[in-house]
Formats: structure tokens, sequence, C-alpha cells
């Protein structure tokens, strides 16, 4: 707790109530800043319900309780406004979901929408987004094109071109490859292990090889609780809980 | 035995599915044939009426009252026209003015005939002017004194033999009655789209906003649940009844205004805006809820406020279902009677404006056909104009709606 700056994100004593649902008990964790943090365990165990908990995404939701405290960069986000943490934390769903407009008008949504006018500058940001998303060279004739016409991967790729385009510090990933094929998946399994140069990366997956493969450090849920988190390559090959070796090894899950 | 029995069945089970098919195919006939029927008269009652000039003319018959003197007599060119007066240089046939009526209009015209030198004799500015007499006017009541001075009278009533007669009996005519063509539509068309576009802007706006409130604002309470049953319940309420409360509240309002009188196009814009708010909430909340989560999501996401996403992502998607509100809200303004009767009264007009009386095409048939001498031929002829608008409607809101479902598919 000394190195404080460390952390991008420090969880404690976190409950979270869906009705009379009991999804996340007790939840204490540690991310670490500009490292890929992935979050596995079988379906239903809370790990998707985290990550929007992150981002405050749950604050759509009018049945969900949270109680215990995240902080992002020593502030609670209870105390952020909202709109000002989705801006450093960004995120990117399960199916990719780009807006039924032009590609270009995609990635400029978000900086739009906080004020950035400019054109030049517009068009500045969306070249590097796409760039940094390794889209660009894909669709660079092509930007008033409508997004839903792209192929799935080149939908996923773009859905986080428009999370870089606004900046953030994090970037949330919520089982971003489990709508792709593999050669699609492959692509933004290369393109995550170029953005942990720049960004804070947390991952949803259900894949343990993709967990091992991108990850530096790894939590393991089952049914709500964290039941280890550890350094990847120290969790999979030396699993301390009897739980995590059997999820690990294929027994269940 | 058990053959015998089944044999029976089968034997009985024919009869009465038999008996269960005709039933249905006479039902599904007469429900056609009532249709067709309906939809016969009024467009072999109508077709013969419908004409562009009675859109575009007033419904009010001006008269103007002249008098003509002749001092010479015309040829009738190669015997060409049947009745010709030869004292004025004119030949009259037979017409129909816009609401069908028989009426006697002018065929031909010498060009050197005294009836353009004819000169107003009406109590008005125009008095002593020339009046512009051309073929096509309408003439009716004809009086004045022949040589032996003897009283001579005709009118649009007579047959064209005794009007030309007449006619020819005299070489001064004391007073002729020029008429316009009456029984016109274009106030009460141009009333009907007046009224639609003020209505729309008035209930358009809240309509979505109530829409976006109780879709992507409310939180589920009992608060919410009586609101959305109570929109159920509205768009069920008879709209005579938003008719005479229309009457109690929105007359004198627009009294308020500055109206001379409460019965005003604003009035009938206020009053169906309160008919169509339910229909437009509930259109608009339809296809809000099936916008997909995941739109909201990816824009709060990328740090828009919830305002930003309502405007930039939610709305626009709804574009489709909204379009499909108004478009059957114009069908419904078209077609209200019972609640117009209350805040615009049924009284034809010819010069429109926001805050004066004039009506809708609904009540202007409501008019013409309630009154002594009922006019259905014209009645059916607006009735296939208020079809064809309600037809190119429903027919563009299913074509929308099948692009809707071809783009969420898609």
């Amino acid at each position: 707790m000394e190195n404080n700056q460390e952390y991008d994100f420090i969880i404690k004593n976190l409950n979270l109530h869906y009705g009379d649902n009991h999804v996340l008990k007790d939840i204490n964790m540690e991310i670490k800043h500009s490292r890929v943090t992935a979050f596995i365990g079988p379906s239903g165990c809370g790990k998707s319900t985290l990550l929007r908990c992150l981002n405050r995404m749950n604050d759509l939701y009018d049945i969900c309780r949270i109680d215990g405290d995240i902080f992002y960069k020593n502030i609670n986000i209870n105390e952020m406004n909202p709109v000002e943490l989705r801006t450093k934390v960004g995120m990117v769903f399960q199916s990719p979901n780009p807006f039924p407009m032009s590609i270009f008008d995609n990635v400029a949504y978000g900086p739009r929408c906080n004020g950035i006018k400019d054109k030049a500058t517009l068009k500045e940001i969306v070249t590097t987004s796409l760039k940094k998303a390794s889209l660009y060279d894909e669709v660079k004739d092509r930007l008033k094109d409508n997004a839903l016409g792209l192929s799935g991967g080149q939908q996923q790729r773009l859905c986080i071109a428009r999370a870089i385009a606004i900046q953030p510090e994090v970037i949330l990933m919520d089982e971003p490859t489990s709508a792709l094929d593999p050669i699609a998946t492959s692509k933004i399994e290369e393109l995550i292990d170029e953005l942990k140069q720049d960004y804070t990366i947390i991952i949803v997956t259900h894949n343990m090889q993709q967990a091992a493969r991108i990850s530096d450090y790894t939590a393991f849920f089952l049914l709500g609780e964290v039941i280890e988190m550890g350094e990847t390559s120290e969790l999979f090959a030396n699993p301390q809980n009897e739980k995590t070796e059997d999820y690990i090894t294929g027994r269940f899950g | 035995m058990m053959n015998v029995d089944r044999e029976k069945f089968l034997k009985k089970r024919k009869l009465v599915d038999r008996i269960r098919n005709v039933l249905t195919y006479i039902s599904a006939f007469f429900g056609v044939l009532v249709l067709a029927a309906i939809l016969a008269f009024i467009f072999i009652g109508g077709l013969p009426n419908l004409s562009f000039k009675m859109l575009v003319s007033d419904y009010k018959i001006e008269l103007t009252t002249v008098r003509i003197e002749s001092d010479r007599k015309f040829e009738n060119p190669d015997d060409k026209y049947e009745y010709f007066s030869s004292n004025f240089g004119v030949a009259i046939e037979d017409g129909k003015d816009n609401s069908g009526e028989r009426i006697i209009v002018i065929e031909y015209l010498d060009e050197n005939s005294p009836f353009k030198n004819s000169i107003c004799i009406d109590n008005t500015d125009l008095k002593d002017s020339v009046v512009d007499i051309e073929v096509g006017s309408s003439l009716n009541l004809m009086m004045g004194e022949d040589e032996f001075g003897v009283f001579v009278m005709a009118s649009n009533g007579d047959d064209l033999e005794d009007y030309i007669e007449a006619l020819d009996r005299l070489t001064k005519i004391d007073s002729l009655q020029i008429e316009s063509q009456g029984g016109g539509i274009r106030g009460s068309l141009l009333t009907t789209i007046i009224l639609i576009i003020t209505t729309l802007i008035i209930a358009l706006p809240i309509g979505i906003g109530a829409a976006i409130y109780i879709v992507l604002y409310a939180k589920e309470s009992k608060f919410k649940r009586a609101i959305v049953s109570m929109i159920d319940m509205t768009s069920g309420v008879p709209s005579i009844i938003f008719g005479f409360v229309g009457a109690i509240i929105f007359i004198p309002f627009v009294t308020k205004l500055g109206a001379s009188s409460g019965y005003t196009i604003l009035a009938g814009a206020l009053t169906m805006s309160i008919v169509l708010l339910p229909v437009i909430t509930k259109t608009t909340a339809e296809s809000l809820l099936v916008i997909p989560l995941s739109y909201q999501m990816a824009s709060l996401s990328l740090g828009a406020s919830k305002t930003q996403t309502v405007f930039k992502v939610i709305l626009p998607n709804a574009f489709p279902g909204i379009l499909q509100a108004t478009l059957l809200s114009i069908g419904r303004i078209i077609g209200e009677s019972a609640a117009l009767l209350f805040v615009m009264g049924s009284n034809i007009s010819d010069e429109v404006s926001l805050f004066g009386q004039s009506t809708s095409l609904s009540l202007h048939i409501w008019n013409i056909t309630s009154g002594e001498s009922p006019n259905f031929g014209q009645a059916a002829a607006i009735s296939i104009i208020i079809l064809i608008v309600v037809f190119v409607m429903s027919t563009s809101v299913k074509l929308i709606s099948k692009r809707q479902l071809k783009n969420n598919g898609g």
C-alpha cells in the first residue's frame, strides 16, 4: 500500500448484489499500472461484473447494489463523475458493437462527445487510433463507409480504436475475442501485446491459453470470489489453490 | 362393429368439416363484398366529380352583376354553335361546377361581343368598371325588357334553349349575374395541411420526449407503471371526449391568445395533439425499446454523457419508429372529425389562417352532406382524396417497417 503509484486500481471489500443475488463476494485486489491483467473463471463467476464495476457501467442497472470501495489512482470512483471516469477507463465489449454510422464517425464519436470539434484534430485522432488498432491500412480508403459493413474481427478492432480515441489510461476488455474466429482472435491478441506499452489492460476471458499467452497477472474467479491471484506464469505453473489447479488443468469449467 | 362406428364417424366428420369450411368462406366473402361495395360506391360516385380544379378553387360562389347593351347583330361562325345569341355574339353550353351542380357556361364569345363591355352594377368598389367575361364564365339570373317593354327573365335553372331564346329577345340586359365556380375544396385542403403541420409541431416533441423519459430515464416504480398504463388507456378513449374537453380548455385559451373567436385551426391542432400524444408516445417508446443496449453501453463507455447518448445514438436509431408514429398521426388527423367538430366547427371557409375558423376535409364532407340537399357526389370525390392520402401513408409505414426489419436483421 505504500507504493500506491504502482497501482491503477485498488479494490477493497467489494460486494455486489443483483437483487437478491450475491454476485461478488468480498473482493480485494490491486491492478498494476501498465500491465495486462486477466480475469479467468467459469461462466457466471462474476468476472465481467467486476470489470463493469471498474468504469461504473453497473450504474445502468437499477437493481444492482454495490458495497465497498474501488480506488482509481487513489481516488474513490464513487466520488468521481462517472462520465469523467469513463474517459480515463475505456471499454471493449464481448461482441463487436460499432454504431451504425461511418467508420470515421465511430472513432470520432468519443472525442466529439468530449468537446473536440476541430476537423484536423479529429482526423489526426482517428488516423492514429486506427493505426494503433492496426486497422488503418485495411480501411483507409473507406472511412466514410458504414462500420457495419466490416467483418467481425475488423469491427472489434474498430471498437478498440474507438476506445483508444478518447486517450484512456486503462482499457477494459470483456471477452473481446469470444465472438471471433481464430485468425481474428490472434490479430487481437497481437494488438493487445502492442497496446500494453501504453495502456493498463484488464481482460476477461474464458480461454485459459489466451490468458496465459497475453497477460502478466491473472486472477481466478469462482462463484463470485477471487480464489487466487498472482503473476500469470506463477499461477499457471504452480497454482497454490486446489480449485485453481482443477480449473486450469481442465477438471471443470 | 368397430368398422361401422368408424365409418359413421368419418362421414359425420366430413359433414361437420364441410359446414365449417362453407361458413368460413361465406363470412370471408361477405367481408370482402362489403368493403368492395363501399369502395365501388365511393369511386363510382366520386370519380366523375374529381378534378384538379376542385382542389384549387374556392368553395364560396362569387357573384358579379353586370349590365350589357348590344347595338348590332352577330354571325354564328359556320353555324357551329347550337345555342347562339345573334344579338350578343355569345354561345352557351351546359357545364358542371366543382360540386357537380349543373351550370350554364359561355362556350364561345365573338371578339366584338358586347359581353366584353359589360359594366358592373354591384354596390362595391368595382361599380361602373368593366367586368372581364370570358369563355368558361358561368351565367345565372338574367333580367331585362324586350323592345315591346315586356319583362324577360331567365336563370341557370332553365334549359339552354329557353335561356338563349330569352337572351335573343333582349338588346339590353339590365342585370346579369356572372358566377365564379364555387364548391372547391382549396380552403379545406389547406386547412387540413396546416392542421397536420401544427399538430405535429406540437405533439411530436412532447410525445418523443415522454417516450424518452419513460424508456430511458424513469426508474422502475409505481409512478412509471401508472404513467404507462395511463398512456395505454388514453389511446383507447373515443376522440369525441377529447373534443369537448378541448372545447372547454383550448377555445378560451386561444381566445386569450388574441383570436377573435376560439374556433380556430390552432384549437384544432391543440386538441389533435392531445388525441395523438398516446399514439406517438407508444410508437416511439416501442422503437426505443428495440435499440440494442450495446449501443448505449458503447456510447457511455466512451465518456459520452447520458444526454449525448440519447441524442446522438439512440434517437437517430429510433428514427424509423418516429417516422412511423408521424405517418400514423397524419392519417389520424386527416380522418378525425368528431373531436374537430367541437373546436373547429364545420363551417367551410376560403380564407385560411392559424387563428381563423375553417374546416378540415372530413368535416367538409360532413358539411356538404348534412344540409337540405346533400351532395354525395362531391363527398365521394373528397373521400377518394382522403383514401388516397391514407393509402399512401399506410403503404409507406409498411415499407419503412420492412426496411427497419431488414436493417436490424443485417
